[in-house]
């Protein structure tokens, strides 16, 4: 009422975080006039998500099936490690939940004690996600909690290419300038020292309210014109290249992406509809292009994948990811390796909750403040879930498997992996992406057993505990022999009109 | 598994930890509670906040039977008197302001609109607001989103009668109850954990695990382990209370369905109505009045006849520095004091049962466990303390120097951020918690009379016309619900009320 609103917005970087930046905004604020400068010069990649997106896409009033058919996108229920551990190591990390939970007592304690006792079984054959996805069978959830099918949840793998096409055909057709001039000049107000104005190549001079930097990991206005600078996660997370390949594939679509553990770097594979994406993520110190190359494409015939294309990853947040009148999103802001969590994902979270503490122009430092911790809570969690991902490991002759070995880890991780280790507590903590017994699954995953179950357990006769636990595990195997496969479910869904 | 615990005091805390862990721990182990019927329980906390529900609900306790029992009424939330300024009025009402426009809060379209005749202040659309108002009660006839159904309720009852109440439903499941004075505590040479504790009667009673449900006196967290206090009356000053039951004046009086809590010129008095009589008792600060003259205000206040001699409660405002420590866990006032303005002490009470029972010990006592516990309290006192220091803070009132202290004292930094926050923009900062909803916050920062800057631009892109539309129909079905309701009285009579009581009420 007495500071005057944005009228005002450039976004620089035309790449999908711009673009999903830009939808959001113009959706929540259409009064506010946005240029999105730069054409997206992003590598192909395939976006492998989490069940948030489908909120995100609501509160943006996408039609996720019109979405998905547009872009060949395939679902996902699970990510499936194989050969992390060691050669021959393998799990499934549902996006749904395991088992029943009580009232106080989470699943995994019942499992740990049934693990104690001698039950092999993998944890996954109690996640009706996880056993469909290693069936590669699909079909949506019911929401009837009497049915098993409220215990599914699910999530879509996308081209991040095709998903920003989309928006820019849907979201963003009125109150959007595209401008693929570059940026040679940046002014700064002599005052405060925000962001006045960018000048570009054809001499154009063009004011805004705020900055949005989509730029990616050269962060061009966050860095090099405000001078905030990367929290280095390196010495715990080394992966700095990403080599990937676009496979032709006329089978059966995977419900789930894939890692694979190699000597020196992992593979993912993420599936749509008609293609695989195949990366492999490594140290450049450690690995040549050419190896890269090699161990992408073994066993692969010349004519059915792409050209390789390869990315860098700067392992790190930024130490202000909004500041003055500039704020960061995507890699600008965050770089870290894809294991659960794409870096999209979190552009969509925070965008979110940038829009929920929306500025007028003097940025007040206050809502600046509570962007900034909220954030930062949230990828330290994220930061911590990916090292974590390496404490079992036990290939010893390789850097990016064993450089966490070489720091002192963070305070935040240690509390949670002794926490668990103790008798599978899972700390509290806040803004956390994952829901405790997700991140229960993943210890349990690497086969970071507790030591002992919650000592209420004992109160449960060991014989009716089986009998559950089997009852469970038939339960969801009926089910799973029912449902469809996911390629014949999917070409249904993108045929049907209803 | 840890098979032999023992609670050192009855009361609220003491009985609450023994159902809660009857109910939950497995049947070998063996819960023992110690107390004395020559130590009086101070019992402050008659008014509740909702989560209490989730309490009882865990044990499995019928409301009506438990209402009965404990001369127990309907509180829709508590009613402030003079907070703001002399002679202002508000209520901190167990809801929401309206419903969200595309998914922004209303109170960002209530700001926007407010200049506009129609529009009405803001409590207007607030549910549990208006049935308080107007002395109504009922429970929610439909289970959905509709603004008839948006409220939330609590208790005020006896809290002796509770703890009766739950003794006979701990012993029912194998507690048992020992009469006795603790003399004498006995610790490990090596590891300081405690191993017994004798009684006047010289019985020894061993155990793996001590709650120390002592009250004040704290007699094992403190006055054998030493871990210390953390003194919070820099920012809430207040350190004694009279407290005085009364009758209600006349026959068929209507009992409000919300505690009353007045502000004084050194403190503030509450009012708790239970079905049968009223507590009533003056909170102050000793430094600001005598306690003379604040006994002669707390008698001046009440409304019916006193019908018990008024007792004085001494206490600091803080809590221990650490709740658990070695095999020994402080649960109720042996923890910490806030005083009851926000009807926080039960509730800190089943946050600290629920918590500990969460993160249950083997033998080895992991310090692990130990932390992750205490952190969670801490932030679950310093979130009540904070709350509570916000409405001393922002008032506007400098008729006392009790007052003008509190509003111009330095407050705790998340605090302050919170009252920064939501003074630019009218939000309030995300905070992963259980205790207070962003509406109980915005309902006392609005209640006091603070105004944002600035509302949610988002709102802009709504048209007012509509924005209009939308806030008549909804202040239209929050009037006509309230309206509908069958009053408190009435509830009580059908639901709960002993025979006496049934009388007295429809006189």
């Amino acid at each position: 009422m007495n500071n005057k609103e944005i009228n005002s917005i450039i976004i620089v970087g035309g790449g999908v975080t711009g673009v999903t930046v830009a939808s959001a905004i113009a959706k929540s604020l259409p009064q506010i006039k946005i240029t999105l400068i730069g054409t997206g010069d992003e590598k192909s990649e395939v976006l492998s998500m989490l069940p948030q997106v489908h909120e995100f896409h609501r509160q943006l009033g996408i039609d996720e099936r019109a979405l998905m058919r547009a872009t060949q996108a395939s679902f996902k229920l699970a990510t499936i490690y194989q050969d992390w551990n060691n050669p021959g190591h393998r799990y499934t990390q549902p996006l749904g939940p395991h088992g029943a939970a009580t009232e106080f007592v989470g699943f995994h304690h019942f499992a740990t004690k049934m693990h104690q006792l001698g039950d092999n079984t993998a944890y996954g054959e109690y996640a009706l996600s996880a056993f469909a996805a290693e069936n590669n069978k699909f079909m949506h959830p019911k929401s009837d909690p009497n049915s098993i099918f409220s215990t599914m949840a699910y999530s879509i793998h996308v081209d991040a290419i095709e998903y920003k096409q989309y928006l820019v055909n849907h979201m963003l057709q009125d109150n959007i300038n595209f401008n693929t001039e570059s940026i040679i000049d940046v002014s700064l107000d002599e005052n405060n020292g925000f962001i006045k104005s960018v000048t570009l190549e054809n001499g154009e001079n063009l004011k805004a309210d705020l900055f949005i930097d989509c730029s990616g990991k050269d962060a061009s206005l966050i860095q090099k014109v405000l001078g905030v600078s990367l929290e280095d996660w390196s010495c715990w997370l080394p992966a700095n290249r990403v080599l990937s390949v676009s496979i032709k594939s006329k089978g059966e679509v995977m419900p789930y992406t894939q890692i694979s553990g190699k000597t020196n770097g992992w593979l993912r594979q993420v599936p749509l509809l008609n293609t695989v994406e195949r990366e492999f993520v490594f140290n450049s110190e450690e690995v040549s292009i050419s190896e890269a190359t090699e161990i992408i494409t073994t066993g692969l015939s010349q004519t059915t994948f792409s050209e390789p294309s390869l990315r860098e990853i700067h392992s790190g947040q930024r130490q202000q990811h909004w500041y003055k009148n500039c704020i960061a999103f995507g890699s600008a802001a965050v770089g870290f390796e894809s294991l659960e969590v794409s870096n999209l994902q979190l552009v969509q979270l925070a965008v979110q909750r940038f829009i929920n503490l929306f500025p007028d122009q003097s940025c007040n430092q206050i809502l600046v403040n509570e962007y900034n911790r909220l954030t930062k809570l949230e990828l330290d969690n994220v930061r911590d879930y990916n090292i974590l991902h390496y404490l079992s490991v036990t290939k010893k002759d390789s850097t990016i498997w064993n450089q966490w070995r070489q720091h002192p880890l963070p305070d935040s991780l240690k509390n949670k992996t002794s926490l668990f280790k103790i008798h599978g507590q899972i700390a509290s903590s806040e803004q956390e992406i994952f829901l405790e017994g997700s991140r229960a699954s993943t210890f349990i995953g690497l086969n970071m057993w507790p030591d002992k179950y919650d000592p209420f357990l004992d109160a449960f006769d060991i014989e009716n505990l089986k009998q559950r636990f089997n009852y469970m595990r038939s339960a969801i195997r009926d089910t799973v022999i029912k449902m469809p496969g996911h390629r014949l479910y999917l070409e249904k869904f993108y045929e049907s009109n209803s | 598994m840890i098979k032999n615990i023992v609670i050192v005091g009855g009361g609220t805390a003491g009985w609450m930890t023994a159902a809660a862990l009857s109910r939950h721990l497995p049947k070998e182990c063996n819960v023992r509670l110690i107390e004395s019927d020559q130590i009086a329980t101070v019992g402050v906390g008659e008014a509740t906040i909702p989560v209490i529900r989730t309490f009882n609900a865990g044990l499995g306790i019928d409301e009506q039977e438990f209402m009965r029992e404990t001369n127990a009424t309907f509180k829709l939330g508590i009613r402030f008197q003079n907070w703001g300024e002399i002679g202002e009025d508000y209520y901190h009402a167990f809801g929401y302001y309206g419903f969200p426009i595309n998914g922004v809060s209303f109170h960002h379209y209530w700001m926007k609109m407010q200049q506009h005749p129609d529009t009405g202040p803001i409590h207007e659309y607030n549910m549990p607001y208006m049935a308080s108002v107007h002395d109504k009660f009922e429970h929610k006839q439909f289970d959905n989103d509709s603004i008839e159904s948006r409220y939330f309720y609590a208790f005020q009852f006896d809290a002796t009668l509770y703890a009766q109440y739950l003794r006979k439903w701990s012993e029912a499941r194998g507690v048992t109850r020992i009469e006795g004075k603790v003399t004498q505590v006995s610790q490990n040479n090596d590891t300081g954990f405690i191993e017994s504790v004798t009684l006047e009667s010289g019985e020894c009673i061993e155990g793996e695990l001590f709650i120390d449900c002592s009250g004040f006196r704290a007699l094992l967290i403190e006055d054998t382990l030493k871990v210390g206090y953390q003194d919070w009356s820099h920012w809430l000053p207040v350190n004694r209370a009279w407290a005085v039951s009364s009758s209600y004046e006349n026959e068929g009086t209507q009992i409000p369905p919300y505690t009353r809590a007045r502000a004084l010129t050194a403190g503030w008095q509450w009012r708790i109505p239970l079905q049968n009589r009223t507590g009533d008792g003056n909170v102050f600060s000793e430094q600001f009045i005598s306690e003379d003259k604040a006994l002669d205000q707390l008698l001046e206040n009440i409304e019916g006849k006193p019908i018990n001699e008024p007792r004085l409660l001494k206490f600091n405002t803080g809590k221990r520095k650490k709740l658990w420590h070695k095999n020994c866990v402080a649960i109720g006032l042996s923890a910490g004091f806030l005083e009851p303005l926000e009807s926080t002490s039960i509730a800190l009470i089943q946050g600290a049962i629920l918590l500990f029972i969460k993160n249950f010990p083997n033998k080895d006592f992991n310090p692990a466990t130990e932390n992750e516990f205490n952190q969670r309290m801490d932030i679950k006192y310093e979130e009540s303390r904070n709350f509570l220091i916000l409405h001393y803070h922002i008032t506007r009132r400098n008729d006392s120097d009790f007052w003008n202290y509190c509003r111009t004292m330095k407050i705790p930094e998340e605090l302050q951020h919170r009252i920064n926050i939501f003074r630019h923009r009218g939000h309030i900062a995300h905070k992963d918690s259980d205790l207070f909803i962003e509406h109980s916050w915005l309902e006392v920062l609005f209640g006091q009379g603070m105004k944002p800057e600035s509302y949610d631009p988002r709102v802009d892109t709504v048209e007012p016309q509509e924005v209009r539309r939308l806030l008549a129909k909804m202040k239209m079905d929050v009037a006509r619900a309230a309206k509908s309701m069958p009053t408190h009285n009435e509830t009580l009579a059908r639901y709960c009320a002993g025979d006496l009581i049934s009388n007295r009420i429809s006189k």
